[in-house]
């Protein structure tokens, strides 16, 4: 495939947006496109990651106010929580990385059917 | 707003919900093969489910002028036994001529086992006898990445598998470019808690492109919303996407990547 069968890049301008096909390669249009301004996204979204923000502090809290240690997903956590300060771009990606199993064989037997959301190191 | 379901699990569903979903524009649901919350006994128990996808289920969703496709298979979480899932999936040839059936699926990996890979791999070489389109579930949580990764080798290690006749459903942030870039279809679960919220999709919209991308609820008997695509699409249009573009993404792209099916025909 080549020009014209990728996704739409917008193009703003009088008479509002229309639509520039760009090549299917999504690494192409990588960032490409950035439909609000800074000030758009914080408008539109600031209060709510402040809100998610807070919930986050207040766990962390509650989990260190209670007795006993961290487990696994505790450690996790906080290695997940180091990813969001910064620049560095694909914060979300790093986040998922942080709790993921990053080893690459199957294992001899499913433990149970279920998933705890950080991996265990085992 | 016309929008399509491309993955919904109704047999948990109550009929107000074909219902809502239908007043919010949807004009077909594909179901799945999947646990049912608990692990059925015997392959009869899978026979019935079967027949539940492809009789019963499309009869509740006319009702409300609803197409109801499905996908047939045996799902991960009960592919530890593989004597129990071969007797399933030597079930399956005698439904995948019944007229709502798009392909294979869910199939994929729960837990990342030696027996799940097992079953993947026996339902795979089902799909390629058969010429059927594959759904695949990835795992949740912390095994969706090794999960993906070897269910995307053993899809590439079967020369008979076409990529774009492939579906890998529940990515996020961290599986989606492996996935569209072995040329396969990528889905984005909408989940309140687990998988991706609908802010979440519209970033990897706008990160990747609207090409084989699609948006489901897979709403089932867990915390779910039938209604999370048009959601979704109300979130792109709070971000100024057009009309032309929420078509595309909730309507198009599961119509050209479901036709491939001769099964899936929607009323004009």
């Amino acid at each position: 495939m080549g020009w014209g069968d990728g996704p739409l890049l917008p193009l703003f301008g009088i008479g509002g947006p229309f639509y520039l096909p760009l090549p299917c390669n999504h690494s192409d249009v990588y960032f490409v496109h950035e439909r609000m301004t800074r000030q758009q996204v914080l408008d539109l979204y600031f209060l709510d990651a402040r809100h998610k923000l807070v919930e986050l502090a207040a766990f962390l809290d509650r989990a260190e106010r209670a007795t006993g240690k961290d487990d696994f997903r505790l450690q996790a956590f906080r290695a997940a929580l180091s990813k969001l300060a910064g620049k560095k771009k694909h914060k979300a990606r790093a986040v998922l990385l942080a709790f993921s199993d990053p080893t690459a064989k199957p294992v001899a037997k499913a433990p149970g059917k279920g998933a705890v959301g950080a991996f265990n190191g085992k | 707003m016309r929008y399509i379901e491309p993955h919904a699990h109704m047999v948990s569903r109550t009929t107000d919900d074909y219902e809502r979903m239908a007043f919010a524009g949807c004009a077909a649901v594909c179901e799945p093969a999947f646990w049912a919350g608990f692990d059925r006994s015997s392959p009869a128990g899978f026979h019935d489910y079967f027949c539940q996808l492809t009789e019963h289920e499309p009869r509740r969703a006319a009702k409300f002028g609803l197409k109801h496709f499905s996908w047939l298979c045996i799902n991960s979480k009960e592919a530890e036994d593989v004597q129990l899932a071969a007797e399933v999936i030597a079930l399956i040839p005698q439904f995948l001529d019944r007229p709502n059936v798009l392909g294979i699926g869910e199939i994929g990996l729960n837990k990342n086992s030696r027996n799940e890979l097992r079953v993947l791999e026996m339902q795979v070489e089902l799909a390629a006898k058969y010429q059927q389109l594959i759904l695949v579930h990835t795992p949740h949580l912390e095994d969706k990445l090794k999960g993906t990764r070897l269910i995307l080798d053993v899809l590439k290690n079967d020369p008979r598998i076409r990529p774009e006749r492939v579906i890998i459903d529940h990515v996020e942030e961290h599986t989606v470019a492996m996935v569209l870039d072995r040329g396969m279809w990528a889905g984005m679960t909408l989940y309140p808690e687990t998988k991706c919220t609908p802010a979440r999709a519209v970033d990897i919209l706008e990160i990747y492109g609207h090409e084989r991308l699609w948006l489901n609820s897979a709403c089932d008997w867990g915390v779910s919303d039938p209604l999370a695509v048009p959601k979704t699409a109300l979130e792109m249009k709070r971000r100024g996407h057009v009309a032309a573009a929420i078509d595309q993404v909730i309507f198009q792209n599961p119509q050209k990547f479901l036709r491939q099916s001769k099964n899936f025909k929607l009323p004009k």
